[in-house]
């Protein structure tokens, strides 16, 4: 079973100088799935996800992602996309121009991957606007775009349905869905729960410092809620 | 990736409003300190070599201090965490470090640079290119029209016109063996303050690098601090002596003073210069071996 697994977490704890930011934290991510991370402002979920990628060092336990222990045997994971935070993108280059000036530094795609990134986050590559005129919305739509170019076998995501409407939305989902389908695993973190239930196999919930698996129950809750909602509007 | 890297350095850091701010203020700041000098040298006739009157700046202490206040302002913004979590995750910590540190070369170079084009800049209508040392430090050093100079030139600078300083060669001669000493120091004072600035919190190490560059004028002031009725006790004037000495160990800065190099005469200069370079050299390795020691045990992200 040791082979399906993506991501290990075990007895994690973070603390910022005396202040217990997670406690006690175990988490199992498998391969090929999406999982979501629900919680509060501030309640920790970014600090999760940075640990994972490697960014924060955990005060106790460790982290495994593909039988590596981040900060020991690797500083980060070896095939990760993320998008964390505000993207740096220069903001006078275009959007297909800072992809390709990240891409450098792999050097492992070429023009076509970018494009084809762009072009599944719905941006369109020939757009020669800089970064700086873009909307929220694209600009969220180019974050997403870095983090899967270089097709990467775990996918990190720190909100990434803010700042975009309602078809930007949909077509994130169903890019999620479909890199799912290629064996990719994703994290999605939010802290609107309605918004990864449907997506997400299975959920957890960052609170009080620590972390829970929601039930099953709460997902199919979750999902009624949404499909109330669909019939109301229709 | 280094074509990454030097992308990367252009468009964040050369071009960054902090870069093009300090680039306007030296340009600016000279023109106009050397105003009524310009009007003045046209006066008397007199030229100034392109490469002479910025080693002679930075032989003056408030000029090293000004040069080097600078610097560590324009290196405080590294290391760039702001949005960079991508660009870290697909270069590697180790590498992301190296990058910060030569971001702090290229700038300590490019730096010099600037400080060398305002000059030439400030005086463009009585610059000579050629190699000789001009009319004006002539005149400068000159025992017969020596006296007068600062106030004939309407000198608002403090500039170290030296024979000592002259003697060490042609101003192209000087002006590399400045830049080579300054370079080395800034590139020094720079990976110190990003080191720091990583391995603690940010501002610890700009905090470190203003001591450092402030050591060299805190020693100076040490004989006024001196200047009391303690001074006839024989222990305390020892105290002051020893404090005075350790100045050349305790002030990395020290070691990029040409002026003082060519008056201490006990070696060959290009012997002094080696010796300072290898100093700042040495320095710089075990700075950047701590920093690499450190930055996996690290977290790398402001929080």
């Amino acid at each position: 079973m040791e082979k399906d697994v993506m991501v290990r977490v075990e007895e994690l704890e973070k603390r910022f100088r005396d202040e217990v930011i997670l406690t006690g934290v175990d988490m199992l991510l498998e391969k090929g799935k999406i999982y979501g991370l629900v919680g509060m402002n501030g309640s920790g979920k970014t600090v999760l996800m940075k640990c994972i990628c490697g960014f924060l060092q955990p005060t106790k336990g460790k982290v495994t992602v593909e039988g590596k222990v981040i900060g020991k045997d690797a500083d980060f994971p070896e095939s990760i996309g993320l998008m964390i935070e505000t993207p740096g993108f220069i903001p006078y280059m275009s959007g297909k121009s800072n992809l390709q000036n990240l891409a450098l530094i792999k050097n492992e795609i070429g023009d076509r991957e970018i494009e084809e990134a762009m072009q599944l986050v719905g941006l369109e590559p020939g757009l020669k606007k800089r970064v700086s005129k873009y909307s929220l919305g694209m600009r969220q739509r180019l974050g997403i775009a870095q983090a899967i170019m270089e097709k990467p076998r775990l996918l990190i995501l720190d909100e990434p349905f803010n700042g975009l409407d309602v078809q930007g939305v949909e077509d994130i989902r169903k890019l999620l869905m479909r890199l799912q389908e290629d064996g990719v695993t994703i994290l999605l973190a939010s802290h609107y729960d309605e918004d990864i239930r449907t997506l997400c196999e299975d959920v957890y919930q960052v609170q009080n410092h620590r972390v829970m698996k929601k039930e099953k129950e709460d997902k199919a809750a979750g999902e009624n809620e949404r499909a109330e909602g669909a019939d109301e509007e229709k | 990736m280094l074509r990454y890297l030097f992308r990367e350095y252009v468009h964040k850091i050369l071009l960054s409003s902090r870069f093009v701010m300090v680039f306007i203020t030296i340009f600016v700041a000279l023109i106009s300190l050397f105003w009524n000098m310009t009007g003045a040298m046209k006066e008397l006739g007199c030229r100034a070599g392109a490469l002479e009157l910025l080693p002679t700046f930075l032989c003056v202490d408030s000029g090293s201090l000004i040069y080097f206040g600078i610097f560590v302002f324009l290196v405080a913004s590294l290391p760039k965490w702001e949005g960079s979590l991508n660009q870290v995750s697909r270069l590697g910590k180790g590498k992301w470090l190296l990058a910060q540190y030569v971001y702090v070369f290229f700038t300590a170079v490019i730096y010099y640079l600037i400080w060398t084009a305002g000059f030439i800049m400030a005086l463009l209508p009585r610059i000579t290119w050629s190699n000789d040392w001009s009319s004006l430090v002539k005149r400068a050093i000159d025992p017969e029209t020596a006296a007068l100079f600062s106030m004939d030139m309407k000198m608002n600078v403090g500039l170290a016109f030296s024979e000592k300083l002259v003697s060490v060669g042609s101003p192209a001669r000087v002006w590399l063996l400045t830049f080579l000493l300054h370079m080395l120091a800034g590139v020094f004072v720079g990976i110190l303050m990003v080191t720091l600035n990583i391995c603690f919190r940010r501002g610890i190490g700009t905090v470190a690098a203003y001591l450092i560059v402030g050591v060299k004028t805190i020693f100076n002031w040490l004989p006024a601090l001196f200047n009391n009725q303690l001074i006839h006790f024989e222990g305390y004037r020892q105290f002051k002596n020893l404090l005075i000495r350790m100045e050349f160990y305790v002030s990395p800065l020290y070691q990029c003073d040409l002026l003082v190099m060519a008056i201490h005469d006990t070696r060959p200069i290009l012997q002094r210069v080696a010796i300072g370079a290898v100093y700042f050299l040495i320095l710089t390795a075990l700075v950047m071996l701590f920093g690499f020691r450190m930055v996996r045990k690290i977290d790398l992200c402001q929080e």
